[in-house]
């Protein structure tokens, strides 16, 4: 719940100012209760860009082709990660620098691996194993059964 | 793709996502088959 804001919060006003006050206020709740979870803002943005993600899945699609599946797929991502876009450009300077994280590092942190184990694969992955697993278009193979 | 969002704030562009498939990803594949 309080995660949910954050992001729509962020993308309004500059990281700088994000207090934990402010946030509870937002979420209604209290500033202890944001500390109890989230011990330094820092945590509780890097939990918002993983709840945002986890929320906002990418479609890959099944086009038959891996060309298509890839034009799909980028497609996809160019629509719903828009906005995230204008949230991440104004939250991430303000929280390198505080937090002391390399781009790369808050990558790994929010990753899909990162919030539900190494199990979890990257949005591509699907549409490369079914590229690799088949020779030919599958859409002119009678016995597929996906 | 994410500098584009980043710069724009906006959705690609279908073109720019024909451009980066055609000329960026699909000759990687084929180099690595």
């Amino acid at each position: 719940m309080v995660a949910t804001e954050v992001p729509s919060f962020t993308a309004s006003v500059w990281r700088a100012t994000l207090t934990m006050e402010s946030v509870a206020a937002r979420a209604k709740t209290g500033v202890a209760v944001l500390y109890r979870r989230w011990p330094r803002k820092d945590d509780l943005v890097l939990d918002a860009i993983q709840h945002y993600a986890a929320t906002h899945p990418v479609e890959v699609p099944d086009t038959g082709s891996l060309r298509g599946d890839m034009i799909a797929m980028l497609s996809s991502f160019s629509s719903v990660r828009v906005s995230f876009a204008a949230v991440i450009s104004a939250v991430f300077s303000g929280l390198l620098a505080s937090s002391g994280l390399t781009p790369a590092q808050v990558r790994e942190s929010s990753s899909p691996t990162a919030r539900f184990g190494p199990g979890r694969s990257t949005a591509a992955q699907p549409s490369a194993a079914r590229s690799t697993s088949t020779a030919s278009p599958r859409s002119s193979c009678p016995c597929r059964s996906t | 793709m994410r500098h584009d969002m980043l710069m724009t704030y906006k959705p690609i562009p279908e073109e720019r996502v024909l451009e980066i498939v055609d000329d960026l990803f699909m000759p990687l594949v084929a180099a690595a088959r």
